[in-house]
């Protein structure tokens, strides 16, 4: 029997059913020969394998109404069929089909042209066809959803996060030893405060306009941040804050970081709590504000403590450093409580007021500050022998109680700027 | 087994089958036979079923320069599979519980088989 001959013997046997629904069981029948024959084996084989046609047909006209896929007929074609067989009559008959109806539904099955097998085009070309609609709408969607929540952005001018994946934080615990601190990001504040446990913990935003990425190079905890194109055109997705918990120092000689480095382009900086730091820490923005607030002096760093800003103002409070060195181009710069042995401060239009420093001359070994228009205020323990230059600027400079001579230990120069240097009372 | 009880496993069967990626006829048919007969013709009927309570559904891919349908799981069809592991549990506690009678009522037969003739031994003795 070839393929031809078992799908119409099939269909021959399944005339209770609609012509489409014998053409779906032919097809699925179809199907299960070719795949048969990609198997290895040949049609005749494939064939064999399923036995009687006649039997599969009446297992599934049986199965297909008692699932009530099929209503009851008052002639069951099964009983027909002994009926017939124990008349001995032959295959045509005993189906209740003439032998043209059979040949008839060979024609149906096997017609002039290869049974159409629709190209991929055509299934494209459907499948095209709902989805185009279809994506028209969702953009449609999507296009009026962000119209309305840039309009509520600019008439309640508040940052809006309903979306879930928007202005997230995501928080790390580094467990492992850190001894460096390197932060490069661009838009975020950032914040550094002790995480008030031995670990290291960073929280970085998610969903903003940048992404952030957390590496490690041996000791060196690095945290990044990249221009994300998408986020940018987002009208809600903040700037988001990093911040970093250094473990709290457990004693005076155990520093925290041997050094540390952060960078932010439009970021404020923000160092609180007890933060020990043996060589060099640098706070880089332009135009964020830097603050660093000791608690007690409990912050210090034992090298350098490098800032720079170039319009932001810089505000120290309750520090304590060997070497402080700070730039700012437009930015005040004002300390209160401050230990620093060597000062070094430079200004072009920022004011520099270190009146409440406290800053007392046998620890102040050396400082050079310098201002173009802005004003220096001091007031020291001490008054030291005080080299001040000024061009235009007033001097207020309370003479000196040190009997040594001319040095360039203690230097203040203005171009316009006012010095005024007193002695704490 | 009873007729009934095939006919739910076979849906489950055939249900699990797809349950992880979506597969075709003959793959149904070969996953599906080492653990209960299945064959084109009761196959075909299950998936017309599953495909009329929404279980499942299909679609064509082009294999080879036909058509082949491919069937995919529901999540009705997934509550479905829940549904019997759970029922299934069930079962197995009435298997286990069935069982130890039926090991309790032998062990007694056994055990009444030999007393008598224990007892006759004594009377020859």
């Amino acid at each position: 029997m070839n393929r031809y001959e078992f799908l119409a013997a099939l269909s021959a046997k399944l005339s209770d059913l609609s012509p489409s629904d014998q053409r779906r069981v032919t097809d699925f029948y179809s199907e299960m020969i070719d795949d048969r024959i990609e198997e290895g084996l040949t049609e005749e084989e494939a064939i064999e394998s399923f036995g009687d046609p006649e039997t599969d047909a009446r297992e599934m006209l049986e199965e297909l109404r008692r699932s009530g896929r099929l209503e009851i007929k008052a002639d069951e074609p099964a009983e027909k069929i002994e009926e017939a067989e124990k008349n001995g009559e032959s295959a045509a008959s005993y189906t209740g089909l003439s032998e043209e109806a059979i040949n008839e539904a060979i024609k149906n099955i096997r017609p002039e042209e290869p049974v159409p097998v629709p190209s991929g085009a055509d299934v494209a070309g459907r499948t095209r066809r709902k989805l185009v609609p279809a994506l028209i709408l969702i953009f449609a969607g999507i296009g009026i959803a962000i119209i309305l929540t840039m309009l509520a952005v600019r008439v309640t001018g508040m940052t809006l996060s309903f979306f879930p994946w928007i202005n997230r934080t995501d928080n790390h615990t580094i467990d492992r030893k850190i001894s460096s601190l390197k932060v490069e990001v661009s838009s975020a504040d950032v914040f550094v405060t002790d995480s008030g446990s031995d670990m290291v913990t960073v929280k970085v935003p998610r969903g903003a306009k940048s992404r952030y990425t957390i590496s490690f190079e041996g000791e060196t905890l690095i945290i990044r941040s990249s221009y994300s194109p998408v986020m940018h055109l987002l009208p809600f997705a903040g700037s988001g804050n990093v911040e970093i918990g250094l473990p709290a120092k457990a004693s005076a000689a155990s520093y925290v970081l041997d050094s540390g480095s952060i960078e932010t382009s439009s970021g404020d900086i923000s160092v609180s709590g007890e933060i020990l730091v043996k060589d060099t820490l640098s706070l880089w923005t332009s135009s964020g504000d830097i603050r660093i607030a000791g608690d007690n002096l409990a912050s210090a760093v034992s090298g350098k403590l490098s800032i720079r800003t170039s319009s932001g103002d810089v505000r120290l409070d309750d520090i304590m450093a060997k070497n402080l060195e700070i730039r700012t181009s437009s930015g005040d710069v004002s300390s209160s409580e401050s230990r620093v042995s060597d000062l070094d401060i430079s200004t072009s239009s920022g004011e520099i007021d270190f009146s409440e420093a406290k800053l007392a001359s046998p620890g102040l070994e050396r400082f050079v500050i310098k201002s173009t228009s802005g004003d220096v205020k001091m007031e020291l323990m001490k008054i030291p022998y005080i080299q001040t230059n000024t061009i235009s600027g007033d001097e207020r400079v309370e003479p000196s109680s040190a009997s040594e001579g001319a040095s360039d230990r203690y230097v203040i120069s203005t171009t316009s700027g006012d010095i005024t240097v007193r002695s704490r009372k | 087994m009873d007729n009934q009880m095939k006919r739910g496993l076979l849906d489950v069967c055939v249900l699990a089958a797809i349950r992880n990626e979506e597969s075709y006829g003959y793959q149904i048919i070969k996953d599906v036979k080492p653990f209960i007969s299945i064959s084109e013709s009761t196959l075909y009927p299950i998936l017309r079923r599953l495909e009329d309570s929404g279980m499942m559904n299909e679609h064509s891919v082009e294999h080879n320069g036909r058509l082949r349908k491919y069937y995919h799981i529901t999540k009705p069809g997934i509550r479905r599979l829940e549904e019997f592991t759970e029922e299934w549990k069930e079962i197995m506690a009435i298997y286990e519980f069935v069982n130890g009678r039926m090991a309790r009522a032998a062990i007694d037969e056994r055990v009444q088989e030999r007393i008598p003739g224990k007892e006759e031994n004594y009377e020859q003795v």
